[in-house]
């Protein structure tokens, strides 16, 4: 078996070695990119959303470098997640491959993650299967904190391009890292690194980004979003992170709250109840950085989001009653990277001038 | 202790006076629950006020109020909402998350109820009791017509009794609906039934099934005036309600994994079944631009059509610039392929 995971983000950097430790046989999909999106666009259904379009493009790539069988999580909606697996694979097996779709159709339940672990790995014990899911929960975690101390840093660097390096460095040192002990002693080294920049002391704009899961984490599909807001000086913060998503469910960071009950708890007088996907965390994340004091919010959805669609009529009468700014950018595959970098720049050139009367630019 | 996700927000008091309407806009789930909404309203005293059918003024309102990407049938609604709020006491949108077990209703649906708070400013009270058999916690169709007596200052009993004889009269309309070949006579603009139930002896010589969602077929605006159009081409039309619940039922539960949203699932088993039956002549399957449902469930429908059945199949994408001109070309087109099909299937 020559098992496949389309890639979401840097959620490879969590299991691929250590899965391949346990011999079991990966083929991961090469990082997105525009043949991807182009072949995932040329089989899909066309109002489909663009984490489809892209899983399927990840998918084909892997099924054309050997890949056996698919592993892809599914759900009952009320988004269309849920429903990816069932689509994809009509269309790969029209198209002619031959290979076997695991649909983890609960990822709710920890009995059922564990158990297609178990099935992918070829552990006999349930006990080490579990301590194989949490162990790979714990690098996630690791990654998401080197991400976010990336995102505070990055504005203020003093030596272009240092910040990028030591997260580089620090993403291949977990991603090759398979032990406790070691993933300890690479957490202290990271922050010593990122302790070790030197930093401006300046004032920061301080934007939020909220939005669909999948957009979010995967740096293609937002066309490096972060890394152009960061160049620019504006302090982001992250509504979504993996970890939080799967912490919600699985309970592995300790002192972290439930972020999806504490966004709907927030978001009651605009959303009563989720409209499925992440739209509950950007309404009510979306709040909580307003009454924060935040310059702005970015909410980034691909296009037919439904559940963002209706959190984006929530954001604006949040922007109303709180006089926030907020930017709605809706990607699909025809959205070029000029645009957006004109619209990123012209939203910190108005954020900035609120905020310090002079323009940015 | 009910942790705060299961709570609702302690029932509101709605001040209506009586003799004041009671506002229902004609969309969406209008075209599912209309009959049981009015029946209920009007048991207990209140009249009922329907929007008008949609117009291109009512369409121009509803479409200014946002500028997002919201599907053409949703940004219906908040129109014939705006027509509705200063005309009435109150506005009825219950807040439908799941009418069934196991299957939602389209998120936008969900969240319509917080999209009219959020963009129309000065609206009536609005009386949305929650309809929700998925949870986290579950309120019955029977549970949100009696949570609103508390809401409405009247006895349980009274709701209770104008309740029962709405919703008998309710599953009588739907008991009527495979008859009628799905098409929901009492809810249609008196032009249209003109047209789809023709006088005794009229000439038919196609069975077409229909395959689209009832808020945007029996709307003339939304659907182009489809239905006109098949039907001055002396074809009989069939919708989904035209095959009983269980034969959907049925059809649906063949795929691979159950389609968890109500009108998905229903249509992609009316699809199969129209597939399969002789009496069908051809297949159209219409949906709205940027559909999100419909991008997955016509994409089920083209699949398993073209492997099980032989039937014509017309596939339709309509959004408020699709030229008549060209529905009409792919029309005849359509018309041409049955034509030359042998009539004996």
């Amino acid at each position: 078996m020559k098992l496949t995971i389309p890639h979401m983000g840097l959620l490879h950097v969590g299991y691929a070695r250590v899965l391949e430790s346990y011999g079991v046989e990966l083929v991961v999909p090469p990082p997105p990119n525009q043949e991807a999106l182009q072949l995932g666009t040329r089989y899909s259904p066309e109002f489909a959303c663009l984490p489809f379009k892209l899983n399927l493009g990840n998918m084909i790539q892997a099924l054309e470098r050997g890949a056996t069988d698919i592993l892809m999580p599914g759900g009952f909606g009320p988004c269309r997640f849920g429903y990816y697996a069932v689509i994809q694979e009509l269309i790969l097996k029209r198209l002619g491959f031959s290979f076997r779709m695991a649909r983890a159709d609960d990822p709710d339940s920890l009995n059922n993650m564990v158990t297609t672990i178990k099935e992918i790995s070829g552990i006999q014990s349930k006990r080490e299967a579990y301590r194989l899911f949490f162990f790979i929960l714990e690098k996630l975690a690791v990654i998401d904190w080197a991400q976010q101390k990336y995102l505070a840093i990055k504005p203020l660097e003093r030596e272009k391009g240092k910040t990028d390096q030591v997260l580089k460095e620090a993403i291949g040192l977990i991603d090759r890292c398979l032990t406790y002990p070691r993933l300890l002693r690479i957490w202290l080294k990271v922050r010593r690194s990122f302790s070790g920049i030197s930093k401006d002391r300046r004032e920061l704009l301080q934007v939020g980004l909220v939005g669909e899961i999948f957009m979010l984490l995967e740096p293609f599909t937002n066309m490096h979003i972060e890394e152009k807001l960061s160049k620019m000086g504006v302090k982001l913060s992250k509504s979504v992170w993996l970890s939080d998503w799967l912490n919600d469910r699985f309970r592995f960071k300790p002192f972290r709250r439930n972020q999806f009950q504490l966004a709907w708890k927030w978001a009651r007088p605009y959303m009563e109840f989720p409209a499925g996907g992440e739209s509950i965390k950007t309404v009510g994340k979306s709040l909580d950085y307003a009454r924060k004091g935040y310059d702005g919010v970015i909410q980034i959805m691909p296009f037919t989001c439904m559940p963002e669609l209706v959190a984006q009529t929530a954001l604006s009468k949040i922007s109303r009653d709180f006089n926030l700014p907020v930017l709605t950018l809706i990607y699909d595959e025809h959205t070029g990277p000029t645009g957006l970098q004109t619209r990123l720049e012209a939203f910190a050139d108005l954020l900035y001038h609120k905020r310090f009367g002079t323009l940015l630019y | 202790m009910k942790r705060f996700w299961t709570r609702r927000d302690p029932i509101p008091r709605y001040t209506l006076k009586p003799g004041q309407p009671i506002g229902l806009p004609r969309g969406m789930m209008y075209y599912h629950f209309a009959p049981l909404w009015q029946a209920f309203w009007e048991n207990l005293g209140w009249p009922v006020l329907v929007s008008p059918t949609t117009n291109p003024d009512l369409l121009e309102a509803g479409k200014s109020l946002t500028r997002s990407d919201l599907c053409l049938p949703i940004k219906t609604l908040l129109g014939h909402i705006l027509w509705l709020k200063d005309r009435v006491g109150a506005l009825f949108l219950p807040r439908l998350i799941s009418i069934e077990e196991e299957a939602y209703l389209c998120p936008k649906i969900l969240g319509i109820n917080d999209m009219v708070r959020n963009l129309i400013p000065d609206l009536p009270p609005l009386i949305d009791p929650m309809v929700n058999y998925k949870g986290p916690a579950r309120f019955s169709l029977d549970d949100s017509f009696l949570n609103l007596a508390a809401g409405l200052s009247l006895e349980v009993s009274r709701v209770q009794a104008a309740y029962q004889e709405a919703l008998a009269c309710w599953n009588d309309f739907q008991k009527r609906l495979p008859g009628r070949r799905g098409l929901p006579k009492e809810l249609i603009p008196e032009e249209m039934a003109g047209y789809l139930f023709p006088a005794e002896g009229r000439e038919c010589r196609y069975r077409i099934g229909v395959i689209g969602r009832p808020y945007l077929l029996f709307d003339p605006v939304l659907s182009h005036h489809l239905l006109k159009k098949l039907s001055s081409r002396s074809s009989e039309v069939y919708c989904y309600q035209a095959l009983p619940p269980q034969e959907l039922d049925a059809y649906s539960n063949r795929l691979p994994k159950k389609v968890y949203w109500s009108l998905g699932k229903e249509l992609v088993g009316a699809s199969l079944s129209f597939g399969q039956q002789p009496r069908i002549d051809g297949i159209i399957n219409v949906s709205s631009f940027a559909c999100g449902q419909d991008a997955f469930t016509s994409h089920l429908i083209e699949h398993y059509l073209q492997t099980d059945s032989r039937k014509p199949f017309l596939s339709l994408v309509l959004d408020e610039h699709s030229s008549e001109v060209g529905l009409t070309t792919r029309l005849e087109a359509f018309y041409d392929v049955l034509e030359a099909r042998p009539s004996a299937e």
